[in-house]
């Protein structure tokens, strides 16, 4: 009946479509409600992936060693072997186990502090032979190694070589227990414990000038497992610079100041200082944020630090920095990818993408015949170099610059200038057959440096002062033998003194070719023995040549000079093809950037 | 409320003691006044209820969901942290196995200086390497001198003893795992952690400590969600109840508030009625039962009314034939003597009926008037002493026909109290009369006793008694205490009704003791004051003898009697201290 009524039948037509529309809507919102309560989504839009930043990067990961009291009945080998084992613990600072492998006498006085032999690892314990030790009352036994360094007690490494046997003496103590009578007043570690146990680390101080910038002293500091990295190093911060460079370094950080903790909040790690810290000068507040900055360096990249004092704000506002803002105290000085120079046709030209272009100035010119060219650290950079026969002059690298007189000097006595970070350009004179003068110009003044009478009496064959401005690198020769040394420059108002100077390299019976700095801390040597041409990286403050240095030589090259810039570009000049050449650390090879008679490629400063 | 107001607040020191009992007090009274809150409040009941319960349920299945949780956390947790140490461990016996040379050269730590690295620091410093601080790892190696190792800054004492017992007398490949606290150097504080170790290449115990407190930050956090959730539930649920039982509740307190003013006489109360559910038609019903309700009492009413209008109507109209029917009888019975016997003796019988119908009339006539309110006192003030000694003096002639005697007991001094004296001395005349009747010949004691309040009259026989549950029924219209007793004295059976009428309408009492074989008491007290109140009696109502002899034969307690505990508490304590007034 209804079906006769097109009405009705319409009603019914749009229930039933309204009816749709309900169940359809009704089953979508059950099926986002399902997909709702699933645990774990099986669909969603593709995003970046989320770091996990809850890890405490600051304490990195590290080994211990455990220390063992003496087992029972132990040989005396096993003793001096256990005793050896256990000073290389430094999780009891007292080494109480340790002194459990002594007898109670000799327990009392030892004194491991005074300085730390590293030997090569494997350290034999010789028990005296043919000796019965059933009835004996005491024996000898001799520990035979090969030395490998000392670490005094101010973490200064010291280079050591050839086998040493170290003499213990043992008797017979309570229980009729071997125990060692006369222990020798030193830590004995195996090269093992010393990478386990100790961290080089680069301590950062301003120059005593008070200029801005930062010296590197490295050192080697034990960690203290019950604090950790962090909290080691700027300990050793707060203790002073070593005392090669203690008279030409500065510590912003007040005496009296130590250190309380070093947390991590979040992305801020705090440095929490004992309350001497607040006497620091207002001025000193940015150098001391620059020495915490550089010295824990790495540990604390990407976040920011913060200074307090006893828990509680610095001088009652938060002392806040960011690490990154204090690039500006680098002690290499220069940025990452530096502008190098070189000589072609007796101009100056700067490397480019491709090719070189001219600097400006005299030293874009060949009007006046120069060599050997020295760039400043300015950001408009000044040359030094050798020019005609009259010593030492100086342009700048502006349109129209002229070439100025800094040194006087016959060229053949001067040897290559070298700029200072500080503006001052460096050289060494042959005065007669017997005497050496060092000079120092700025400002076009030249003064000279005091050096000590050994180093007036040999011959200066190169000098390079290092980036920071704290060192001077020479080659010297007294006779046939040429050696590299090491001075560190102590600046006390106009004057300026070469102090400490070490060789660096004990070598003889070599060429010492060129020497470069590549940053602060290492040196590039490049010498010459019997086997060709051989580059090798020394660590200055360590004495050490650095094992598997990158960079590799063809040793039938003829290399007349080199330069280095952190972090390691190396530039070369061939002197055979007229080429100068990078190393690509990557590529492991040689390529030339300029041909064609080029030669004496520069980096700023070293 | 007050109860809470500590007693130290007084000035007045007092004694531990009484601040003791003080505070004693205030807690019992207030845990009276909730306990009375409890038992009036339906919906304090119902939501606490829901409350206890809910938080019953929630408390369980938080406990139960948080173990399940827990467990399921820790458990993958520690399955991934065997994993990972079984695979170091694997690692590790590769690095520590006889031929290390080789292998210490292949890892990335045997470089520095070409030197070929002790194989524990190699072993441990890849483990360290591996773990990223994640957990720590601890070498130990009885055998070997100088070959314990531990990363980071764990205190590897945190290693249980039992734990190392284990590890060293197991098989090489065989995990063992221990709950333990993990303790470190310095200044960090110790954390709840799990220690893993196995035995590798014979004597190097291997632990790997993995710290928990992720998961115990997670498990905490986890644990705060289910607390919150749970006591929002609760209250929610609370919250729920209370507004569910107030839309019940609501209509019910109303409708007993509407009940109760109907009960108190506010017939025309009726309740709102909304909507249509269960609590409308309660509503409903009871404005149907109110109505109704109201036009049965109405009606109830009305026929009362024509009752005793009847009632009052036939005993006028049957006073005028009665005296005519009593002149007639009158007449008959002076010239009795003039008749044989059988018919004077029967005028003789018809006078002495008539006079009773009279005074039967005369009583319907009285009781009428209770009944219709029209009852009046004409109060004076009174030696009851007087008026108990006409009405004794009205008893006499009766008495001497009884053989009985009566004994007075009387108050020497004046005792007054306003009252109608007339009607006084018709209660206790009927009191007597009654006494005589079921006395049985033996001493009726009449007592009369006062105080500052009140006087009473206790009139005592020693008949047969009262049987239990008859105390109050003698008060009823021609009610007998035994039916097949003929009235000896005649009287009409509204005699007691009459007279508790009279008491009532003094504001006083007329009570009745009695007890088989011991007899019966009656007990009239009365205001002294005409219309004030009366609070208690000068005298008991149970006779002291009585209650002494109980006493004896009883325990050393009184036992009270029944047909005193029927007379109710108040009046009960009244008649205890009324014992010791009364001589």
């Amino acid at each position: 009946m209804w079906t006769d009524n097109p009405g009705a039948g319409g009603r019914r037509g749009r229930l039933v479509a309204g009816r749709a529309t309900v169940f359809a809507a009704l089953s979508l919102a059950l099926a986002a409600m399902a997909a709702a309560c699933a645990v774990v989504p099986t669909t969603g839009s593709p995003r970046a992936a989320e770091e996990d930043n809850s890890r405490d990067s600051l304490n990195q990961p590290y080994v211990r060693m455990i220390a063992t009291p003496p087992i029972k009945d132990a040989s005396p080998e096993e003793i001096v072997k256990g005793f050896q084992a256990a000073m290389a613990s430094f999780d009891d600072p007292t080494l109480s186990v340790a002194r459990q492998y002594l007898t109670p006498a000799a327990a009392q006085k030892w004194n491991p502090w005074r300085q730390t032999t590293v030997f090569e690892s494997k350290l034999v314990p010789e028990g005296p032979s043919g000796q019965n030790l059933q009835d004996a009352k005491d024996t000898t036994v001799t520990l035979k190694g090969t030395a490998v360094a000392t670490i005094d007690s101010e973490g200064r490494y010291t280079p050591a070589s050839g086998s040493v046997a170290q003499q213990f003496s043992l008797a017979r103590a309570d229980g009729a227990q071997w125990r060692i009578d006369e222990p020798p007043d030193a830590r004995l570690l195996s090269t093992d414990d010393l990478k386990r146990d100790y961290r080089q680390v680069d301590l950062y101080y301003p120059p005593a000038t008070q200029s801005e910038g930062l010296v590197v002293d490295r050192v080697w500091v034990p960690i203290n497992p019950s604090t950790g990295v962090p909290e080691t190093v700027v300990r050793r911060l707060l203790a002073g610079p070593t005392a090669s460079i203690r008279n030409s370094v500065s510590t912003a950080f007040p005496d009296g100041t130590d250190l309380n903790q070093i947390t991590v909040e979040g992305d801020t790690v705090v440095v929490d200082f004992t309350s001497p810290v607040e006497s620091v000068s207002a001025d000193r507040i940015e150098a001391m944020k620059a020495q915490l900055s550089w010295t824990l360096g790495d540990l604390v990249t990407g976040r920011t630090v913060e200074i307090r004092v006893d828990g509680e704000p610095f001088r009652g506002t938060e002392l806040r920095f960011n690490p990154r803002d204090y690039l500006q105290f680098d002690p290499n000085v220069l940025p990452s990818q530096p502008q190098a120079y070189y000589m072609q046709g007796g101009k100056l030209y700067r490397t480019k993408e491709k090719g070189g272009e001219l600097v400006y100035g005299a030293a874009g010119t060949a009007d006046a015949k120069f060599s050997d060219p020295a760039i400043s650290g300015e950001p408009s950079p000044r040359v030094a170099a050798l020019v005609g026969d009259e010593g030492i002059w100086v342009t700048t690298t502006v349109l129209d610059g002229q070439w100025q007189r800094w040194i006087a000097g016959k060229t053949k006595d001067l040897t290559a200038p070298s700029w200072d970070r500080y503006g001052a350009v460096w050289t060494a004179e042959r005065v007669g057959d017997h005497e050496t003068r060092v000079w120092r110009a700025m400002a076009g003044q030249a003064r000279r440096v005091n050096i000590d009478k050994d180093l007036a009496e040999s011959r200066v064959l190169a000098l390079r002062v290092s980036r920071d401005g704290a060192r001077v690198a020479m080659i010297t020769a007294d006779g046939p033998d040429e050696a590299v040394e090491i001075g560190t420059i102590v600046r006390t108002g106009q004057d300026a003194t070469i102090t400490n100077v070490q060789r660096l390299d004990p070598r003889t019976h070599q060429r010492i070719v060129d020497i470069a700095w590549q940053d602060a801390a290492s040196l590039l040597v490049l010498s010459k023995g019997n086997a060709g041409q051989e580059l090798s990286t020394w660590s200055v403050m360590e004495g050490m040549e650095v094992p598997d240095a990158a960079i590799k030589l063809d040793a039938q090259a003829e290399i007349g000079s080199i330069v280095a810039a952190p972090p390691d570009h190396v530039l070369a000049s061939a002197d055979d093809d007229g080429e100068v050449r990078t190393y690509n650390v990557d590529k492991k090879a040689w390529i030339a950037i300029a041909k064609d008679g080029a030669t004496n490629p520069v980096y700023p400063l070293g | 409320m007050p109860a809470a107001a500590p007693a130290k607040k007084k000035p007045r020191r007092r004694t531990p003691r009484q601040i003791a009992r003080g505070v004693r007090r205030r807690a019992r009274r207030a845990a009276g006044m909730v306990r009375r809150i409890w038992r009036r409040s339906l919906q304090l009941r119902v939501v606490t209820s829901t409350l206890v319960i809910s938080m019953a349920v929630v408390a369980v299945l938080g406990v139960f969901l948080m173990q399940s949780i827990a467990t399921s956390v820790l458990k993958s947790r520690e399955l991934a942290a065997v994993e990972e140490s079984r695979a170091n461990i694997a690692t590790a016996s590769g690095y520590l196995a006889p031929q290390t040379a080789e292998v210490a050269d292949a890892s990335p730590e045997g470089g520095s200086g070409g030197l070929a690295a002790n194989p524990v620091d190699s072993a441990v410093s890849a483990l360290t390497e591996r773990s990223g601080g994640r957990y720590d790892v601890v070498v130990f190696n009885d055998d070997g001198i100088g070959d314990g190792r531990a990363s980071g800054k764990i205190d590897y004492s945190s290693i249980p003893e039992r734990l190392r017992a284990k590890v060293k007398a197991s098989e090489e490949g065989v995990l063992y795992t221990q709950p333990v606290t993990l303790r470190y150097l310095g200044n960090k504080a110790p954390e709840s952690g799990l220690a893993i170790g196995g035995r590798v290449n014979d004597s190097y115990e291997i632990y790997h400590l993995f710290p928990l407190n992720s998961e115990e930050t997670t498990l905490l956090a986890v644990q705060r969600v289910l607390i919150g959730v749970g006591v929002a539930l609760v209250l929610l649920l609370a919250a729920i109840a209370y507004l569910v039982t107030r839309q019940v509740v609501t209509p019910v307190r109303l409708a007993r508030q509407a009940a109760e003013r109907l009960a108190a006489g506010r017939l025309e109360e009726r309740l709102k009625v909304r909507g249509e559910d269960d609590l409308a038609r309660l509503a409903t019903s009871f404005n149907e039962m109110a109505s109704n309700l109201a036009l049965k009492i109405h009606q109830l009413e009305e026929l009362s009314q024509v009752q005793r209008q009847f009632v009052s109507d036939v005993s006028h109209e049957l006073r005028t034939p009665l005296t005519t029917v009593r002149m007639a009888a009158d007449l008959l019975y002076e010239s009795r003597e003039d008749f044989d016997p059988a018919a004077a003796r029967s005028a003789e019988l018809m006078q002495n009926q008539l006079e009773r119908f009279e005074s039967m009339l005369a009583d319907l006539l009285e009781i009428s008037r209770y009944d219709a309110g029209a009852a009046t006192l004409d109060v004076e003030s009174v030696d009851m002493r007087d008026v108990v000694l006409r009405a004794v003096g009205d008893s006499e002639a009766l008495a001497e026909r009884q053989a009985t005697r009566f004994e007075l007991r009387l108050p020497s001094e004046h005792c007054m109290a306003e009252v109608d004296s007339r009607r006084v001395e018709r209660i206790l005349r009927n009191l007597l009369f009654n006494a005589i009747e079921h006395g049985e010949g033996r001493d009726i004691v009449v007592t009369l006793g006062a105080d500052r309040d009140a006087v009473a009259v206790a009139v005592r026989d020693h008949g047969v008694g009262l049987k239990p549950g008859e105390e109050n029924l003698v008060f009823d219209r021609f009610w007998r205490g035994d039916p097949s007793r003929a009235r000896t004295i005649g009287g009409t059976g509204l005699g007691l009704a009459i007279s508790r009428e009279d008491a009532m309408l003094h504001g006083g009492w007329l009570q009745a003791w009695g007890s088989p074989g011991e007899g019966t008491q009656f007990r009239l007290s009365l205001p002294r004051l005409a219309g004030s109140e009366l609070r208690g009696s000068p005298l008991p109502l149970v006779p002291p003898e009585v209650e002494i002899r109980r006493a004896w034969r009883g325990h050393a307690t009184p036992v009270m009697a029944p047909a005193v505990a029927e007379v109710g508490a108040r009046s009960l304590e009244n008649a205890d201290a009324g014992g010791f007034d009364v001589d």
